[in-house]
Parts: C-alpha cells; sequence; structure tokens
C-alpha cells in the first residue's frame, strides 16, 4: 500500500452534498438535441435549409407575385426572360415565372412527399425482414421481387381506371405502390450486416426488445443510406411524375409540374433553352438543398462525430 | 486499391477509344444514296395484314410493284403495261409487264390474284377490306359463305389479271391495293411474311437487304426491276426515329436528308440554309372533335352546334402551329381532288356561313339547354374532352380549347387524356362526352364520308342517319365529278352543320425540308411514286 | 450455400409463377385488346377470326392455361400480336442483346466509376474534390436523360462530328448512348459510396489498422471498400434488370434496336403475348440479379448470415 504513510490530520471532513454530487459538469443535453445544436452549426446545411424554404415560399407566392395567371395564354409567344417576364413566357404565351412556381407546388408535394412515405415504409418493411430472418424473411423478399416485376405500365393504367380523380392522391399512391421496394431492400442490407455488429449481441444479451433494438440501434446506422436514398428518389419521383401523365395519371391542363414543363420543353430545347433551363433548375436545386441538408444531417447524427 | 481502380478505369478508356477507334472513318459512299426516315418502323411489309401502317405503305412503294401508281396526282401504269376497263361488263383488265422478283423468277399475274384473294379471306383480317366489297363475290367471301377461290378476279394467262366488279366504282384503282405476292414465297414464310428483310421478297425499284427493328430499313438498288435503266439512287436508308432534336442534329450533320416538322423555328434556320428546301403542303388529315350524340348533354344538337362554333379555329392554328396549319370548317381539306379538280375550290365550307347566322355561340347554347330541360346557366355545365394523346402538344390544345370554350360559352372543360388504346376503346364503348382526334382522309374523296355511314359506323359519333348514307351512297356510286361534288357538298354540311356529328377544327399541313441537291420528290401527299424517280444531283 | 442457392433457384421459379399468373389476369383486366389499338373497325367475320386465331375469343383462364401449356411443351412464348410472325422469344433474344450491350456496359462504367468517386469524395469530406463530386452527383440526376443525351448528340455529332447520330451495328453507336445510361448511376453510386464509406472511416478497426501501418491501400481495399459497399451492391441488382427494359427513351434518341421500346409499346398496343414474355424476361433477370448480389453479401461481409435457419 502506497498511502501507508497519510497521516488523518491530512484529511479533513467537507461534509456530503447529495444534490451537488450528481450535478454534471455541462448542461444535460440529449442525442437529438445536440444532433441539432451540431446542425445549426453546419452552415451548408442551414443554406440548404434556408433554400428549400425559399423554394417553398415561392411555389405559395410565386405565382401571386409574377402578376400573371399560370393558365392564361396571351399573344406574346416563346418571349426569352425579360423584366417583364422574369423567366419568359412559353409556346402559348403563358408566363413561365407563374408556370414554374405553380408547378412546383405539385412537384415539391410529390417528390417530398413521396420521398418520405416510401423511405418510411421501406425502412419498416425492409428492418423487420431482415432482423426477423428465417422463413419470415424469405416470404417478405419474395413478396417485395413480385411487386417490383409486375409491369409498372399495367398497373398505373388500372389504377387511373380505378381512380377517377387524377389528383395528387392518386400520383402519389401509383408512385409509393412500388416506390417502397428498393428502399426496403437497401435498408434490410444494411440491417443484416449490423446484424452481428458487437453493440446489438450486447444488446440482446442484455435482453433489450426486439423493437427497441430496431429503432436504438440498427435505424439509426442505417441512417447516412436512408438519407441518400431519400435525396435521390426527390427527382426521381419529379420525373415520374411527368410519366404518368403520359397514361392520364398526371397533373391536367392547364395546371403543370416541373417534369411536364421540362418535358414539353424538349422539342425545340436549342431554341428556347430557357424553357427548360428553368423547372430542370428547380429540379435540381431542390434536390441540391436536400442533399446538403442529409449531409448535415448526417454528419450531425453520426454518434463518432460528436465532440 | 486505388491502382486497381485506376488500372479498371484505364482499361474501360482503352477499350472504348479502341471501340471508336476500331471503325474506320466511314468508308467513302456512293452518291447516289438517299437517307431518309420514318417516325415508326412498319409492323410489316406485308401489304395485306391486318396490321399494314403508313410506314409498311411507304416501303413498299420502293420495294414492291402495284398494278398502277398515282405519280403527280395522275394514276400510272406501274406493274402493267395497260389496261382497260369495260364499262358493260364492269370488268377492268390489267396486261402485266415483264418484271421480275428480285431472285430472277417473272412476277405473274397470279402473283396479283394471289394477294386480292388474301385481302378478301376472312383468316387475314385485312383492316379496309370493306374495299375490296366491289369485286364480285368479295363480301360473300368475307363473311365466310363462299371460297376464295369464287372472287371475281381471275388469271386467264401469266401476263393478264381480269377484275370483275358488281358495281359502278369510280375509285377502284385508287381505293383497292394491287400488290404481287408469290404464293409459294408467302405460305414458306406463313406468318412471318414480311417481317424482316428475309421473309419479303421484292419486286420494285429496290430491294430490302438489312431490317434492324426499331432501328433503320435500308434498300438497294433492284438490277432485275424492268424499269432498272431508270432507277438512279443505288440505295436507301431509311431510320427509324420520332425524336424531333435528332431529326434536327441529323438534318444538319448529313444523317438524313429529310425531314419533316412543324415547328417554325426549325424552319427559320433550314430556309436560311442554301442547300435545303422547305416544303408546305396540305395533307388530307382533318384534326377534330368528333361529340358522342348518346350523351345526355351532347344529344342536342344546338348544344353541339354552339361547342364546334365556340372554338376560334383561327387562334388554335396559330398557337398550337404556329399557322402552320388550316383552320377547318369542313371535312375535307383542299388535298382532296377529283380528277384534278380540288374539292374545296367547288364547296364552300360549311360552317363558315353558319358561324355568320350565329355570331353568338352562347344563345345557341343555351337554347339547347332549355331544350333539353336543364339548368340553361352554361356556367354551371361542365363538358369533358377527351384525347388518346398526352403530349405536350396535345396539352397544349387542350388548354385552347379550355380557354375557347370557357370564353365564349361559359362552360367549364375538363380534359381527359389518356394512352391511345384506353381512349380509342372508350370512344368505341360510348363512354365519352367529346372525343378529340385527327384522322387521315385517302387519295379516295369518300374516306372520310364513309366513316359516318351507318352500316361501317366507323366514327363513333353513335348517330348515324338514311338520309346522309342515301346521299353519300349515291355520290360514291357517281360517275359525273359535278354531281359527286354537290352531293359530297350535301353530305359535308349534314355532318358539320345540320347533324353535327363533329366539329372540325384544322387541316394538318405538312412541312418537310429537303436537302437541295435531292431531285425528282413528288411532293403530292397521295403520292405511291415511290423513291424510283429520286436521285442525287452530284 | 449450395443448399441455399438451390432453394432460392426453386424460390425464383414459384416467384416467377406468380409473377406471370398476376401479370397475365392484370393485363386481361386493362381496357383495349389488340384489335382495339388497331384503328380500323373489323367485319364482325373478320374480327371473330382474328380472335380465334389468337385465342382471344376463349376465357381469361383457359387462355392461361394454354399459354402454360405452350411454355411446357413447346417452350414457346407465343407469337406477337401486334407484329404477326414475330416470336416473343425470338425478339428478347435478340434485342435483349442491344439492350444489354449497352445498359451493362453503362451501369458497370457508372458502378466502377461511383465507387471510385464515392471513396474519393468521402476521404476528401468536405473539401474541394468532395464538393465537386457532388455538385456531379446533383447534376447527374436532376438534369433529364433526354436533355443530356440531346446535347451531347448536338455536340458530338454536329459540332464536332466524331460520332454517328443514331442508328446501330458499329461499336461507334454505342459510345453515346452508353455515355447518356452511364450517368445516372454513376451519381447514385457515388453518393452511395461516399455515404457509407463515412460511416466506417471512423471505425475502431480502421485506426487499429492504421496503428498497425498497414498501408493506406491496403486499408481502403481490405477494411473499407469490404465493410461499405453493401448499398452499392443492393441497387447494383435491380439497376442491371431495368437495363433491359427500362432504357427506351436513350432507345428513341438513338434509334437502338432494343427491348425498352417494346416493352412500352407492347403494353399501349396490348400485345399480350409480348407483355407476359417481357415481363417474365425482366422477372427472371431481376430475381437472378437479387440472388447473385444477396451470394455477394456473404461474399463480401462474411459476417452476414443467409441460411434460414436462425
Amino acid at each position: 500500500m502506497e498511502n501507508k504513510n497519510l497521516k488523518d490530520e491530512q484529511f479533513r471532513i467537507v461534509g456530503c452534498d447529495d444534490v451537488e454530487g450528481e450535478r454534471l459538469g455541462r448542461p444535460q443535453t440529449t442525442y437529438w438535441k445536440d444532433a441539432w445544436r451540431r446542425l445549426r452549426q453546419n452552415h451548408l446545411a442551414m443554406f440548404a435549409m434556408v433554400l428549400l424554404l425559399v423554394i417553398i415560399f415561392l411555389t405559395i407566392f410565386g405565382p401571386a407575385i409574377s402578376g400573371y395567371s399560370y393558365e392564361k395564354m396571351s399573344a406574346d409567344m416563346n418571349q426569352t426572360p425579360s423584366l417583364k417576364h422574369w423567366f419568359g413566357t412559353d409556346s402559348l404565351g403563358r408566363d413561365l415565372f407563374a408556370r414554374v412556381w405553380a408547378g412546383g407546388r405539385v412537384s415539391i408535394i410529390i417528390g417530398v412527399v413521396g420521398a418520405v412515405i416510401t423511405t418510411v415504409i421501406g425502412c419498416i418493411y425492409g428492418s423487420i425482414s431482415a432482423f426477423a430472418g428465417g422463413r419470415t424473411d424469405s416470404v417478405m423478399m419474395r413478396i417485395v421481387e413480385i411487386i417490383s416485376s409486375i409491369p409498372y405500365l399495367i398497373v398505373v393504367i388500372l389504377l387511373s381506371l380505378m381512380l377517377d380523380d387524377s389528383g395528387i392522391g392518386s400520383i402519389l399512391l401509383a408512385l409509393c405502390i412500388v416506390g417502397w421496394c428498393p428502399t426496403a431492400r437497401l435498408v434490410r442490407g444494411q440491417i443484416l450486416q449490423l446484424a452481428n455488429a458487437e453493440y446489438v449481441t450486447a444488446a440482446k444479451t442484455l435482453g433489450v426488445s426486439n423493437w427497441k433494438i430496431i429503432t436504438r440501434h440498427m435505424l439509426p446506422n442505417t441512417m447516412s443510406v436512408v438519407i441518400v436514398n431519400l435525396t435521390f428518389r426527390i427527382p426521381g419521383y419529379i420525373f415520374s411524375e411527368s410519366f404518368l401523365s403520359y397514361v392520364g395519371l398526371g397533373i391536367k391542363t392547364p395546371d403543370t409540374s416541373w417534369g411536364m414543363l421540362a418535358a414539353g420543353a424538349q422539342g425545340s430545347m436549342f431554341f428556347y433553352p430557357y424553357q427548360l433551363l428553368f423547372p430542370a433548375l428547380m429540379i435540381g436545386l431542390t434536390m441540391l438543398s436536400f442533399t446538403l441538408f442529409g449531409d448535415g444531417l448526417r454528419d450531425a447524427l453520426d454518434p463518432k462525430l460528436r465532440r | 486499391m486505388k491502382k486497381k481502380f485506376l488500372a479498371a478505369a484505364l482499361c474501360a478508356a482503352m477499350a472504348l477509344s479502341t471501340v471508336t477507334g476500331a471503325v474506320p472513318a466511314m468508308a467513302e459512299e456512293s452518291a447516289q444514296v438517299l437517307k431518309t426516315y420514318r417516325t415508326n418502323e412498319p409492323a410489316t411489309l406485308d401489304r395485306v395484314a391486318p396490321t399494314i401502317d403508313e410506314s409498311g405503305k411507304y416501303i413498299l412503294h420502293d420495294a414492291s410493284e402495284p398494278m398502277v401508281r398515282i405519280e403527280e396526282g395522275k394514276t400510272v401504269e406501274a406493274g402493267c403495261e395497260s389496261y382497260e376497263y369495260d364499262e358493260a361488263t364492269m370488268t377492268y383488265t390489267f396486261h402485266l409487264r415483264d418484271n421480275k422478283w428480285e431472285d430472277g423468277e417473272p412476277v405473274t399475274a397470279a402473283d396479283y390474284l394471289y394477294s386480292l384473294q388474301r385481302m378478301v379471306d376472312p383468316n387475314t383480317a385485312y383492316g379496309y377490306v370493306s374495299d375490296l366489297y366491289c369485286i364480285e363475290n368479295a363480301e360473300a367471301i368475307n363473311a365466310g359463305e363462299m371460297e376464295v377461290s369464287e372472287l371475281g378476279a381471275t388469271a386467264p394467262d401469266d401476263k393478264t389479271l381480269v377484275v370483275k366488279l358488281n358495281d359502278v366504282t369510280p375509285a377502284f384503282l385508287q381505293v383497292v391495293p394491287l400488290y404481287p405476292q408469290r404464293q409459294a414465297f408467302v405460305e414458306e414464310c406463313g406468318d412471318a411474311y414480311g417481317i424482316d428483310a428475309d421473309k419479303f421478297l421484292s419486286c420494285g425499284p429496290f430491294r430490302v437487304t438489312e431490317w434492324e427493328h426499331n432501328s433503320y430499313i435500308k434498300m438497294v438498288k433492284n438490277e432485275n426491276y424492268w424499269d432498272a435503266a431508270n432507277v438512279k439512287l443505288e440505295e436507301i436508308n431509311v431510320a427509324f426515329t420520332n425524336d424531333s432534336n435528332t431529326l434536327y442534329s441529323s438534318m444538319l450533320n448529313g444523317t438524313l436528308d429529310y425531314m419533316e416538322t412543324s415547328s417554325p423555328e426549325y424552319i427559320e434556320q433550314f430556309e436560311s440554309m442554301d442547300d435545303m428546301v422547305v416544303q408546305d403542303h396540305v395533307t388530307p388529315t382533318l384534326g377534330f372533335m368528333v361529340f358522342n350524340c348518346e350523351d345526355p348533354v351532347m344529344s342536342n344538337v344546338k348544344v353541339r352546334q354552339a361547342i364546334s362554333l365556340a372554338i376560334n379555329r383561327e387562334l388554335f392554328v396559330e398557337v398550337i402551329y404556329n399557322n402552320l396549319s388550316y383552320p377547318a370548317y369542313g371535312l375535307l381539306s383542299s388535298a382532296n381532288s377529283l380528277n384534278g379538280v380540288s374539292f374545296r375550290d367547288k364547296v364552300e365550307e360549311p360552317l363558315k356561313a353558319f358561324a355568320e347566322e350565329h355570331p353568338d355561340p352562347k344563345e345557341l347554347l343555351v337554347e339547347g339547354l332549355t331544350e333539353l330541360g336543364m339548368d340553361p346557366d352554361p356556367s354551371k355545365l361542365e363538358i369533358t374532352v377527351s384525347s388518346g394523346s398526352t403530349t405536350a402538344s396535345s396539352n397544349n390544345a387542350m388548354a385552347v380549347f379550355q380557354q375557347c370554350l370557357q370564353e365564349t360559352l361559359g362552360v367549364t372543360m375538363v380534359p381527359d387524356q389518356t394512352e391511345w388504346a384506353s381512349f380509342w376503346n372508350d370512344c368505341k364503348a360510348g363512354d365519352f362526352q367529346i372525343g378529340y382526334l385527327a384522322w387521315s382522309g385517302e387519295v379516295d374523296i369518300s374516306f372520310l364520308f364513309n366513316l359516318f355511314l351507318s352500316d361501317s359506323a366507323q366514327m363513333p359519333c353513335f348517330y348515324y342517319t338514311p338520309e346522309f348514307d342515301e346521299i353519300v351512297n349515291k355520290a360514291n356510286k357517281s360517275t359525273d365529278d359535278e354531281e359527286r361534288f354537290s352531293l359530297y357538298g350535301e353530305a359535308e354540311k349534314l355532318v358539320i352543320v345540320d347533324q353535327c356529328q363533329l366539329a372540325p377544327v384544322y387541316y394538318s399541313v405538312n412541312r418537310s425540308v429537303l436537302r437541295s441537291k435531292v431531285k425528282g420528290w413528288d411532293y403530292n401527299v397521295f403520292s405511291t411514286a415511290g423513291r424510283k424517280g429520286v436521285y442525287i444531283e452530284e | 450455400m449450395k443448399k441455399y442457392v438451390l432453394k432460392r433457384i426453386l424460390y425464383m421459379l414459384f416467384v416467377l409463377l406468380v409473377v406471370t399468373t398476376i401479370t397475365y389476369f392484370l393485363m386481361h383486366c386493362i381496357p383495349g385488346d389488340p384489335l382495339t389499338a388497331l384503328v380500323q373497325k373489323l367485319p364482325e367475320q373478320t374480327k371473330a377470326n382474328y380472335y380465334a386465331k389468337y385465342g382471344l375469343d376463349k376465357p381469361v383462364w383457359e387462355q392461361f392455361l394454354l399459354f402454360l401449356k405452350g411454355i411446357f411443351t413447346e417452350g414457346t412464348l407465343g407469337e406477337s400480336i401486334r407484329y404477326p410472325g414475330r416470336q416473343v422469344l425470338d425478339v428478347l433474344k435478340k434485342y435483349s442483346v442491344s439492350s444489354g450491350q449497352i445498359g451493362v456496359t453503362a451501369v458497370a462504367i457508372g458502378f466502377l466509376l461511383g465507387i471510385m468517386l464515392g471513396v474519393v469524395s468521402a476521404l476528401k469530406r468536405n473539401k474541394l474534390p468532395d464538393k465537386l463530386i457532388s455538385l456531379i452527383a446533383i447534376l447527374g440526376v436532376s438534369i433529364p436523360v433526354f436533355v443530356v443525351a440531346s446535347v451531347l448528340q448536338f455536340v458530338f455529332t454536329v459540332k464536332i462530328p466524331i460520332l454517328p447520330t443514331m442508328g446501330w451495328g458499329s461499336p461507334k453507336h454505342m459510345v453515346l448512348p452508353i455515355l447518356c445510361m452511364s450517368l445516372s448511376p454513376l451519381a447514385t453510386y457515388t453518393r452511395y459510396m461516399r455515404s457509407s464509406v463515412l460511416d466506417v472511416v471512423n471505425q475502431d478497426y480502421i485506426t487499429m489498422a492504421e496503428a498497425k501501418g498497414m498501408s493506406f491501400g491496403m486499408i481502403v481495399r481490405r477494411h473499407i471498400l469490404r465493410n461499405s459497399i453493401l448499398p452499392s451492391l443492393t441497387i447494383l441488382g435491380p439497376n442491371v434488370a431495368d437495363v433491359f427494359c427500362g432504357s427506351f427513351i436513350i432507345e428513341s434518341i438513338f434509334s437502338i434496336p432494343g427491348l425498352g421500346g417494346y416493352y412500352i409499346t407492347a403494353v399501349t398496343d396490348r400485345d399480350f403475348p409480348m407483355i407476359i414474355g417481357s415481363t417474365m424476361f425482366y422477372t427472371g433477370i431481376y430475381i437472378l440479379a437479387l440472388l447473385i448480389v444477396d451470394i455477394l453479401y456473404v461474399v463480401i461481409d462474411p459476417r452476414i448470415r443467409l441460411s434460414e435457419t436462425k
């Protein structure tokens, strides 16, 4: 024993303060609070959020700001962008600024909501399948294979017959009906890989419930891939919507969307590139903001980067 | 790993470069090559198949030899040296030329007879078989009541074909396709006849040598052709594409010698180029709205007339076709003619006078709605216009209709655009209100009228009258041009104004760009001359 | 493993049968038949003959049984109705080659390059290369493919005429289509790879390997790639299958004789034998690709167990 020569007088009683003993040096913070704090410090992510808010703001108020109706034709056809028509006009003389933002309403809703819905469904399905394993996994994956293999065009034509109105609801349904399958496989693959990680084994040994293992341990660790998946879904769905109009499930004239604006400008893209540029730019910017935000979110959620 | 990746990337790049480098710069081509295109590939080259389409007919003009061709608007002998028509017995007699198939065997009258027999055979299911009902026994054979061999057409010898008609048919040579098909070859191929280069036998100015489906057809000069001495082109390449940007690039870099477009930007650019010739020609194609006369609202003729009048056709062709099409106030465009006299020069478009009588279509609509016992307030009326096309231009057309109907009549219009098969199925089933579509007329002036006959009932308007039948049938059989003009004029007024089964919208115009070194092009829309007389000026 | 693969192949046949059955009945539910797609109105007798020829006059379930019988007894998928004389099997055999040549090469290039760029992007996180690569990736998926195709076509056939505008036959014809089709996979794999590499670079075993003095190349190959390639592999499977049926835009722009166009027109023309044939073909490739991916999972990450007994 080293402390043999310590003497009693060298110590003094300072008393015992129950409350102070439990006090932490730093203010208490949860995982999510901490993530939010770090997210706010990420300038790019914040910039992306502002950009997204601006786009959303404009899709709501843009058509009104333009001073033109997005559906009203005029004699000013195929005008290049000017002070009068900020984004120019299309072949029917409709103001493109108004049309781009009116179209954005549809595209943003379909892109974002569709992506979120399918990602959530895919996550739940994929994680259950991977975690359950065995026969359940096998059956669940066969179902995914079957759903993905039936020709989409046939499904959509049938849907367009069953759903009489072709509002945003039916488009979302058509997109979500098969859209969750790739996400489910992606999440399943990730979870299969994680299933044998030490912390999962530890949690299992400690008797943590399966549900908690999935939601607390596995899903957060697949987050990064899921976020990428989500950001790629957004432009994907925006373009899919214009494909759906091919079978009559899309948006009806004179309403429009970014995908339809882009497709409509294809024929004269060498002559009026701006008619294509603006809708394509908006799709790109939306995706950019989601990507930057996603990257930031990913950094913020990553426990390994915690300082 | 990085090294390996780099290696892989290098390999890929090398593979690509060898791939691109492996092909020597395009071999010096013979000058007599025509490079043209079709928007879709032929479903078949079997002239009598139910699936024969415009692309198939196009290739056949070059690769086969019909009995007669229509060149520059005139009927000229092609597969036959001469033909005569005997009015008393209503019999056509054709005297064949010494033509040969590409394999050197002679083309005989039996070959022409065989394709006629196949056409009326109910097992063939040829789409326009009713055009052949003018031939003796054809209708009975097609109904399965008689044998194919009993058809009123015979080949007394190798060089003579005799066709006996059962009624006066002024349009016989125009509507009955007389193309040779060699029985032994067709039977050897079975169903596959006409679907590949090696499953088809040419006897025209050119023979099909390569057919890469959905990509291109290549034809070369047929040395066995009877008039080979006068065929100058060595080769024709027909590409299949419908992408307007591809066409544009192809015209600029010489991949194509010919394109059709309705885009004013392209035209402007090509017109400014010295080596391009831009040409317009009216087609017999009519864009129109067909009314479902069994629909509760559309059953009233005044409602239909009001809608027809409400369409601003001048605005429509201006914004949709940049004035490249003409506003239509009748059924037939100026492309249709009888013996060189245009129908439109003889008969005024009926809708024009009617429009002057009714400057305010809204009144008509209100009257119509009152007659129907409905709320006469147009703003409470919602009508649906369906279309089987979802292209950008179709979207725009719908937007124009919407605006016209809203502004002139105050009614709300809902567009319903689906893919073609669903749309057409709904139309045939009567499950629609107004359908917007385009229909192409034929060289035979009666073609568009026949769509509204009660026994053919091709047009889904669900309203066919004996009055109209009588006039058209009389006109179809008349041999007096003046009488035919006036009868068709009456029929046109019935279908467009008095009964108003359809609302014409536009006459389509083809605007084509041709490289100026290409000479001998037959611009006539009804021409079946093919590329026989075309040559490249060096 | 052998047992597992055998089992999966059995499942494959089962899935193929289910998909075929469902599709067969679904396609008969959509309005219209091959005759509707043709505009002309045929006389009744003619129509009846036509239907009888293709067995369309029988009840759907009977047609289905006949179809199955045809597969098992004669090994035929039937004949196209819209394009009479073209055997479905022949069409699939012939045009899957051209679709495959272009599509598989494009996906392969996109995959390899994407993985590489993804790793670079992650290792240079938030630095210039990363930002550049991310920007390219975003452009790669948010510019519609027809725009890329038309612009490249214009540049390389009109401005710098070194490549053919359209057509098929020589390797030169493949360059532009492959380039266009590889963009989207490139972008996708880059982003997935970046993300999953970031997940592993801070793991203890990487630090450990570094501490051991393992060379950088070895670390990337032995540890980083192995642990991060899984998501990219997962999407590679369906991606390969899709190129056979989903490339109709590129095909129509460059006039390529591929399956994509057939697949779409089969549905719009209601060409029943062609629809069911291409569906079976697609399903077969799709499931096969998934099986290979599942096997690769184990090869790459031995921790994954595929066996069904748990």
